[in-house]
């Protein structure tokens, strides 16, 4: 039977696909109207992941702050006002493991326990980087020491204020931890001639260095106690001691950090790939009175999830890296899924300057391999909030939150979508319709 | 004798006229035309003398004797025996002050094994992430590193500088500046005031701890807290000595607490925004006495330098708009690659004009100014010694007063070094430095006739008149070269083609490889140019030697890091 179609119905369908395929993508260029203190988002939907998405729903900013979230908001007098009219609004995306906007090098490799170095002091805000990832909706990131050493240096968690001076980027109450690194990274930095140059080059040399690092604090802790409790008249003091007082011990940094662990006021971000490595630093932790905050990249933590829970260690992982070296052989995609089920906290990091741009696009890759798709919004959102004690002030779109946003033209998921816009504390800080003249932009916002 | 007649009471009258003339002439001035110490009786007619503390005069005389100015004003007697320096149409300033260089240095000799990176290849498990005790270098004096026969020092003194504070350079406790005059046979005679401070560095070392930036900062802290333990050790030691165990001599922590007491001031070098806010945030940690040498991005933080209310030693090196904090935003790179050399003058000037950029990075010293704060210039990361007052005339040009260019490069630093009471202006009482020139020293057009320094004179134009002599030598071949600087030895092979008194050609070695420019040769005295990745920035050095028989050899400028010598074999020899 052949169909015949009347050349009216297909001048009228013809003319319905072109005008249809002209107005759905044009929702015209998303832009600030209005003039006022306040900021409105009206029209989008709002992915708030602790309270479920809004269709049509709005967020009312107010010196940087969400004071209002849901669908019919009265949208007062004298405000600005963004339409997002078929546009999706997500929290601004937290990376939890990167190096950038640091100079003068991220590994003091000269030594193998060097927790006393401290990216605060190195950050810069002039890298270029800080720009491309809020092209990719990413607002705030934790930097931190590379993986060469055992023990690197401390992390600082900032927020990307591309233009502000430095000291406005940190987030001073966030998660203060040490990189720690298990593996192939520490041990083969030291194949390079001379051999062995530095210690260690096998795994049972950084489990070594770990336990040899924290009896030293632990020795340097003691002595300073025996000071504190002289002091106080608790213990008697020595005999040559009681004209002048105690002495107190010389202030070592190094072991001042370890010590810091042992105390509880640093946490551990330990980078490591292989099960076993892994439960034996927890073993070690549990053994000598510290705990491992968070394990990154934890390629095989699938394989000993629940003593993860156990422990109390969240997994910051890649979404679905594998085999790029030996110790990432075993990883399989499934990883934040299987680790999401049995109650490991999961966030998704890029752990480079490239994936940042798109990290939503690695969450979302692991809803193929079993992830709800909330649950892959909070690897990115909620997640590293709470990995990084920031959770009362972002991760999630809520009253009280800062105003931290990434608007995209689509479903943050799917593989067509952009970012067209992303907020800091209710500033914009990228807008793709300006993102080629971005000098204009950051000229207005720098100094 | 009794007799007394009218002819001989007149002829006593006129030997004893004679016997007290030549005592009050001729005995005092022998006994110092003799001692020669400080040279000799100079009597300055100037157009016009520019004090700087005491106003402007016009033809007047200074007076100088042993070395310092006896007078100086519109009627002066001159004495007999004073030489008289007829600068009638000329302009006389006091003789400049560069408030941080590297001049007259000599590099220690390498000892063997002393090499710190030796150390650690010879010990694998020395990997502890310990900073040598070789590093910190808090001891070290520039006055015991003076080398009065630099050849740089005659070029300085062309461009109307006498006096320098001169710093040891590489490492991050660099060591303890001196200010010396420009003029004497040995390091004793030169030193003005030593020392003068503490400088506080940030260089990375390679392959040894600290070498990132991070490792560097908290080298300095541990570093100020060993020397705060060191100090309480000794203290108590002192109070009681009975019972302890006596506390290690350390001379590089005992040089460290002067500093911590706050009695040798500090000076911290920092030129970006982010370098100067870390030097405050350190020497806030610490309570330090400390001044930021550098600040060539000052304006970019001068608020937060408003509020640290102490002086700041300024560079004139200005830094290119791509090198400057922030120039990362700006997407555009500006400029024409390759132009023909005569129009480069002219697109240069145009450039500038239109360049917003670097507008701002001239206006620096004016925007300080006007935020109150004291500045000293200094030449620190210039290549050639003229740039100094070029550059302050830029700074003139944009919006520095002149007046202040002046002070910051006389009684500011005087002021500041706290020798205010010796140099600085042209006062009586005051060490006899002056600069002599055709003009206002801020014009292009001005040349410096002649220098006095400790009140001896030196003759500058002689030396910038020597013409290019016709090449003597001919250097085209291959040969071998070692550059020896303080933080190792680099060898390299050199190729270079010579036409007429130009030179050309390749410069391998294990920094990298580099074409050869700006080569020229001048009777037997080589120069060229070599551009090399230093800390991972392409910088150009300049090579200048001379040519042996057999032998070529020289030095090398390396800015902040000092001055290192080459040798090579003469190319196309055995």
């Amino acid at each position: 039977m052949m169909l015949i179609v009347r050349w009216r119905t297909r001048l009228i369908s013809g003319l319905t696909v072109m005008v249809l395929m002209i107005v759905i993508p044009l929702h015209g260029q998303l832009k600030v109207e209005g003039e006022g203190d306040a900021l409105l988002i009206k029209n989008a939907t709002v992915m708030t992941v602790t309270q479920g998405t809004i269709e049509n729903g709005s967020i009312l900013i107010r010196d940087g702050k969400i004071v209002a979230v849901g669908s019919g908001i009265a949208e007062p007098d004298g405000i600005r006002v963004i339409d997002a009219r078929g546009r999706y609004v997500i929290p601004g995306i937290i990376d939890s493991h990167s190096h950038m906007c640091s100079e003068g090098g991220i590994n003091e490799m000269t030594g193998t326990v060097t927790p006393e170095v401290n990216v605060e002091d190195i950050l810069r805000h002039d890298d270029i980087g800080m720009q491309r990832a809020l092209a990719g909706g990413v607002t705030a990131l934790n930097t931190l020491h590379g993986s060469a050493n055992v023990i690197g240096g401390r992390n600082a968690v900032i927020k990307l204020k591309f233009g502000k001076p430095v000291e406005e980027l940190m987030i001073p109450s966030a998660m203060s931890g040490i990189k720690f690194a298990l593996g192939e990274n520490p041990k083969r930095s030291n194949y390079s001639d001379p051999r062995g140059s530095r210690f260690p080059i096998s795994r049972m040399g950084v489990m070594h260095k770990v336990r040899e690092a924290f009896t030293q604090a632990k020795e340097y802790m003691r002595a300073w106690d025996e000071y504190e409790l002289k002091k106080q008249g608790k213990i008697e003091q020595a005999r040559w001691e009681k004209k002048l007082g105690p002495i107190p011990p010389k202030r070592d940094l190094r072991l001042e950090a370890l010590a810091d662990i042992l105390r509880g006021k640093l946490t551990i971000i330990c980078h490591g790939y292989r099960a076993d490595e892994m439960l034996a630093l927890m073993e070690l932790g549990d053994e000598m009175g510290f705990k491992v905050g968070s394990y990154e990249h934890c390629l095989e933590g699938y394989k000993i999830a629940d003593e993860m829970v156990e422990h109390g260690v969240i997994a910051s992982i890649f979404a679905d890296m594998w085999a790029y070296k030996m110790e990432a052989f075993d990883a399989i995609p499934y990883n934040a899924a299987l680790l999401t089920e049995h109650g490991v906290v999961v966030t998704v990091n890029s752990d480079s300057n490239e994936r940042i741009r798109r990290l939503y696009q690695e969450a979302a890759r692991t809803i193929k391999y079993g992830m709800s798709e909330e649950d892959a919004l909070k690897t990115i959102t909620l997640n590293p909030a709470k990995m990084l004690y920031i959770d009362d002030r972002v991760g999630s779109i809520e009253v009280g939150k800062d105003a931290d946003l990434a608007i995209f033209n689509g479903h943050p998921f799917s593989v067509y979508s952009k970012v067209e816009m992303t907020l800091i504390e209710g500033e914009i800080y990228f807008d793709l319709s300006t993102a080629k003249t971005v000098e204009k932009t950051l000229l207005k916002s720098a100094n | 004798m009794t007799f007394k007649s009218p002819v001989g009471f007149q002829k006593r009258m006129l030997k004893g006229a004679v016997v007290l003339w030549m005592l009050v002439f001729f005995v005092p001035c022998h006994g110092v035309v003799g001692s020669g110490e400080f040279g000799n009786v100079y009597a300055i007619k100037a157009g016009k003398i520019i004090t700087v503390t005491g106003g402007i005069i016009e033809n007047g005389t200074i007076l100088v004797r042993d070395g310092i100015i006896q007078a100086v004003g519109q009627n002066i007697i001159i004495p007999p025996d004073a030489e008289v320096v007829a600068a009638d149409t000329m302009w006389v300033y006091p003789g400049m002050i560069d408030a941080h260089t590297s001049l007259a240095l000599k590099l220690p000799k390498k000892k063997e094994g002393d090499d710190a990176q030796e150390q650690q290849k010879q010990t694998p498990a020395s990997s502890e992430g310990k900073a040598s005790p070789e590093l910190l270098k808090s001891d070290r004096c520039a006055a015991d590193l003076l080398n009065p026969k630099d050849a740089k020092i005659a070029k300085v003194c062309q461009a109307g500088v006498t006096t320098v504070l001169t710093v040891p350079t590489s490492g991050i406790f660099i060591g303890q500046s001196a200010l010396i005059n420009l003029f004497g046979d040995t390091a004793e005679e030169m030193i003005l005031k030593s020392p003068v401070a503490m400088h506080l560095g940030y260089q990375r070392q390679t392959g040894v701890y600290p070498s990132t930036l991070f490792g560097v900062i908290v080298y300095q802290r541990q570093t100020f807290l060993d020397a705060q333990h060191h100090q309480l050790l000794w203290d108590r030691y002192e109070k009681q000595r009975a019972g302890w165990h006596r506390p290690l001599p350390d001379k590089s922590l005992d040089a460290l607490i002067p500093v911590l007491k706050g009695n040798l001031p500090i000076i911290i070098s920092a030129n970006k925004e982010n370098e100067m806010k870390r030097a405050v945030r350190l020497a806030e940690e610490f309570g330090l006495n400390y001044m930021i040498s550098g600040a060539t991005e000052g304006w970019r933080v001068v608020d937060l330098l408003k509020a640290q209310k102490k002086p700041l030693l300024v560079s004139l090196n200005f830094p290119k708009p791509k090198d400057v904090t922030g120039y990362t935003f700006k997407l555009k790179v500006k400029g024409p690659e390759k132009e023909k050399p005569d129009e480069k003058k002219a697109e240069a000037k145009k450039e500038e004009e239109e360049n917003p950029e670097k507008k701002e990075i001239y206006a620096n010293a004016s925007v300080l100014h006007r935020a109150g704060i004291m500045l000293a210039f200094t030449s620190q990361g210039l290549k050639k010694p003229d740039e100094f007052l070029k550059n302050a005339a830029k700074a003139v040009e944009h919006g520095l007063p002149k007046e202040e260019a002046l002070k910051a490069m006389t009684i500011n630093p005087a002021t500041i070094f706290g020798v205010a009471d010796q140099v600085g202006s042209i006062e009586e009482g005051k060490i006899a430095n002056l600069v002599i020139t055709t003009g206002d020293m801020f014009d292009e057009k001005t040349k410096v006739k002649l220098v006095f320094i400790d009140g001896h004179k030196v003759d500058v134009e002689e030396a910038k008149k020597k013409p290019d002599e016709e090449p003597a030598v001919d250097v085209t071949g291959t040969c071998d070269m070692m550059v020896t600087t303080e933080m190792g030895d680099i060898s390299a092979t050199v190729t270079l083609i010579q036409t007429g008194s130009e030179v050309t050609g390749t410069f391998k070695s294990e920094m990298g490889t580099s074409g050869i420019t700006d080569g020229t040769i001048s009777g037997s005295d080589i120069e060229f140019s070599v551009t090399l990745p230093i800390m991972d920035q392409p910088r150009e050095l300049v090579f200048i030697g001379t040519v042996e028989e057999d032998t070529m050899e020289g030095s090398l400028d390396l800015g902040a890091m000092g001055t290192a010598e080459w040798k090579a074999n003469r190319p196309g020899w055995e």
